[in-house]
């Protein structure tokens, strides 16, 4: 018989009212990468919980390193050797990488912290890793986020972990930041520690992958070997009907249509060092792609075009006349609609209900002299939660109980009940989970035959040539590049960003 | 993110017992205990329940309700205001300085509501222009509004007997209803109407629960916050002018001392959450009364005052506690 790390067997876990896992199992060899796969509330998040003693389980048996497990705190689990590492990072900004490393163990002589042995245990941790530039002294926050991220990964690894749970690793990672990480979870690896990895991107599933366990509604779907797998059949089990109807060609039947007018013209954009002369111009009914790497302009070019930080030099020109926006409230007036990619810091009122967090822009419209129509408040709430199929208990449900794809939703029907011309909705896909993903592209193509402009800027490769009419390319700073349908692929698009930074004085944006 | 919204929560018989008790003492915590109170003085106090005794108790209650009407506003915006008695003090050192200086009352009081405006107007630029912590920007004025309202005072010996001022004071409506109690009242209204129907609420509420996505979402957060001070310094200047008026003098150095203390307690013990984004109108109403109840009963029992400020602090954590979030 074979020996598993973790042996997890018939988990149930039962909320008031909720079934969250029934009968669930969970087997981790030893050295191994094993996805744990499932769209949102498919029970993957309650499932580690279990694992760590966050819930206690209803029912099964969990075995760790051959024995019984029962966890009943963080430190008991540490202690058996599991390490978690979750999507929003808890490590603590200010104290420096070294101090994030060791807290809560820090190595001590004679009762005082010994910062010196600190200091060369984390430098050899990380230069195992392949990180030895990394300042160990300096503050935390002055490190990219992928650095962080490792820092998180050697703060497991310093408590002789056996067991690292990975929860959505890259999500705020660029490409390059996501092929260090797997180096080091291929370290790991040969170092005989396994890995749970959470992830909504398939390819890197594919890539990194030994084997995988699929959820769905809290149940066992299956076990597989990675190599059994391909991405369709992991896509249909996953959400348990046909994936084809869901992958499908999104791209809007429109291109080429003569009636297409100038939303946005921008010209020269440059501020600070972030951004240098980028121009760009977005016609109604039109998806525009913005494709790049992290700390590529993307997000900064989005922020200037709604209003949120000021040009240092060029110009706005919006429906043909030049527009000077000093704050998203002027954007907004001229029609201009901005989905952010941080929901959580930047979207939400978490506290607030789903229909004062939709109607939020709108409000004014609704009001006379300054007091607010509930009536119909409460009327473009409902209207948007049947036509956007929001799965909610209702308009007044606070936000923050709503899953992350549901919260998307909201978010854009905050913009769409006022009508924009132009969308900018930067990373509108991210962490939502298969399903939700393609609806929202849907909805996306769906605005767009209705003649609203839409500026999308994405990681996901895939969901731009999926999506988007024109892509383009941004690569520190500048536009390096601009595909119109015919050109683009994922081949040109890595070419441009890939040529953009190598040899910028040889290449102008058209 | 891990929870099934598709499954609906409120099925099973099991989700009563375990859960309806929390939301009941989650919402509706200030008002239990406030019951229990009531209870508890009904059946230790025999004089409790003569007329005298509620109206002493209505008067005592009006200067705090109003400061925590204002207070609730301030909160649920994210911030806090210290400055309330300061306001309070520098609101009533104006009116009576004018006044006595020759100026007429109802116009003396307009410039006394004025300069508390002035104050609230200081607070909101300061705390949203330059980004100012609220406990720092208001902590200022409240040291340096009390040293001015007593500069301002000319003679903290003037009596106000006998003044349009002492009649407002002791007015009763149609003979019965004390003029405070009316005033109040209408405050009251006019808070529930604003909380539940402006827009001004809803920005408020939105600037509370997440600064940056507000000002993303279009809400013009300058006019805004600095709207939310001016409201609470105004209802602070109506505090503190009603109650010069009622004991028909001003002492700028006592006027309105440690209120934003027992303010800040009513809007704790009324579940407005202090990390922002939501004013419970009614849970601060309630609030108010119990702090002023609790000095009231305690006075009636012949207990020094010293013990009232420990009860206080009692209910408070007993508030916290039934309103707190798993």
């Amino acid at each position: 018989m074979e020996h598993y790390l973790l042996e997890m067997k018939g988990i149930g876990k039962t909320f008031p009212g909720v079934v969250a896992l029934d009968d669930v199992s969970l087997f981790i060899r030893y050295g191994e990468v094993h996805a744990l796969m499932g769209e949102n509330g498919a029970g993957k998040s309650t499932l580690i919980k279990v694992l760590t003693g966050i819930y206690p389980r209803d029912a099964g048996e969990i075995r760790f390193d051959r024995n019984g497990f029962s966890p009943t705190g963080a430190a008991q689990v540490q202690q058996a050797g599991i390490s978690t590492i979750y999507q929003e990072l808890n490590l603590i900004p200010h104290l420096s990488v070294c101090e994030n490393i060791f807290i809560g163990r820090e190595p001590k002589t004679r009762g005082l912290i010994d910062w010196k042995t600190a200091e060369k245990r984390a430098k050899e941790i990380l230069t195992d890793m392949g990180l030895q530039e990394v300042d160990v002294l300096g503050p935390l926050r002055k490190q990219s986020v992928a650095t962080q991220q490792m820092v998180a990964i050697a703060r497991a690894i310093s408590i002789d972990a056996k067991l690292v749970v990975m929860d959505e690793p890259t999500s705020s990672l660029s490409e390059k930041e996501v092929q260090t990480l797997f180096r080091v979870i291929e370290t790991l690896k040969e170092q005989n520690i396994s890995i749970i990895f959470i992830s909504h991107k398939l390819d890197e599933v594919f890539e990194i992958c030994d084997r995988a366990t699929i959820l769905r509604d809290g149940r066992l779907v299956g076990q597989y070997s990675i190599g059994d797998l391909t991405k369709l059949k992991l896509v249909s089990l996953m959400i348990g009907r046909d994936a084809t109807s869901v992958l499908g060609k999104n791209k809007s039947v429109s291109t080429g249509r003569e009636d297409r007018q100038v939303v946005l013209k921008a010209t020269n954009l440059s501020r600070a060092r972030r951004t240098t002369e980028i121009s760009i111009d977005i016609n109604s009914g039109e998806i525009v792609g913005v494709a790049g790497l992290l700390g590529s302009g993307r997000t900064e070019l989005a922020r200037i075009l709604f209003g949120d930080e000021m040009q240092d030099r060029g110009r706005i020109e919006i429906g043909g006349k030049s527009a000077r926006m000093k704050s998203p409230r002027d954007a907004i007036r001229l029609g201009l609609g901005f989905c952010s990619e941080d929901r959580k810091e930047e979207g939400l009122f978490p506290n607030m209900s789903v229909m004062d967090n939709m109607t939020m822009a709108v409000l004014p419209e609704l009001s006379k002299a300054g007091v607010l129509s509930r009536r119909a408040q409460l009327e473009i709430a409902q209207s948007y939660i049947d036509k956007m199929g929001i799965a909610t208990s209702g308009p007044n449900q606070p936000m923050k109980e709503l899953s992350g794809g549901n919260q998307q939703k909201v978010l854009l029907a905050r913009w769409l009940c006022k009508n924009p011309m132009l969308m900018i909705l930067d990373e509108p896909t991210r962490g939502i989970d298969v399903g939700g993903k393609a609806e929202i592209e849907n909805l996306i193509t769906e605005l767009a035959g209705d003649g609203v402009a839409i500026l999308m800027i994405s990681s996901e490769m895939e969901e731009l040539i999926r999506s988007c009419d024109r892509i383009a390319v941004l690569s520190e700073g500048r536009k390096v590049g601009e595909l119109a349908a015919k050109e683009i692929s994922e081949e040109h698009i890595m070419q441009l960003m890939a040529h953009g930074s190598d040899s910028r004085e040889d290449v102008h944006g058209p | 993110m891990d929870r099934n919204v598709n499954t609906p929560i409120n099925t099973s018989t099991g989700w009563l017992k375990s859960i309806a008790w929390a939301e009941i003492l989650g919402n509706y915590g200030a008002q239990l205990v406030f019951l229990t109170l009531i209870a508890a003085c009904a059946l230790s106090t025999p004089k409790f329940f003569s007329l005298g005794t509620l109206e002493i108790t209505l008067l005592d209650v009006f200067p705090v309700m109003l400061v925590a009407l204002g207070m609730t506003l301030v909160i649920s915006s994210g911030g806090i205001d210290i400055s309330v008695g300061a306001i309070m003090a520098i609101s009533g050192a104006v009116t009576v300085a004018l006044y006595t200086s020759g100026v007429g009352w109802v116009l003396s009081m307009g410039c006394g509501i004025g300069a508390a405006a002035l104050c609230g107007l200081f607070n909101g630029v300061l705390i949203s222009i330059f980004r100012i912590q609220p406990i720092i920007v208001t902590l200022v004025v409240m040291i340096a509004g009390r040293g001015l309202a007593r500069r301002i005072q000319v003679d903290p010996t003037t009596s106000l007997k006998s003044t349009p001022f002492d009649t407002l004071g002791l007015y009763r409506i149609a003979g019965k209803v004390p003029v405070q109690i009316v005033i109040m009242l209408a405050v009251i209204a006019v808070m529930l109407f604003v909380v539940k129907k402006t827009v001004f609420a809803k920005n408020t509420e939105a600037i509370g629960d997440n600064p940056r996505a507000a000002r993303l979402v279009g809400v013009n957060t300058l006019t805004t916050t600095v709207g939310v001070y001016v409201v609470c310094g105004v209802l602070c200047a109506i505090a503190g002018i009603m109650t010069i008026a009622r004991i028909a003098q001003l002492n700028a150095v006592t006027l309105g001392g440690f209120i934003e203390l027992d303010a800040i307690a009513a809007v704790a013990i009324g579940g407005t959450p202090f990390s922002g984004g939501r004013a419970r109108i009614l849970g601060t109403i309630t609030g108010a009364i119990i702090v002023i109840l609790v000095g009231v009963i305690v006075g009636l029992n012949k207990m020094p005052d010293d013990y009232a400020k420990v009860f206080k602090a009692l209910i408070i954590v007993i508030a916290m506690w039934a309103q707190r979030r798993k």
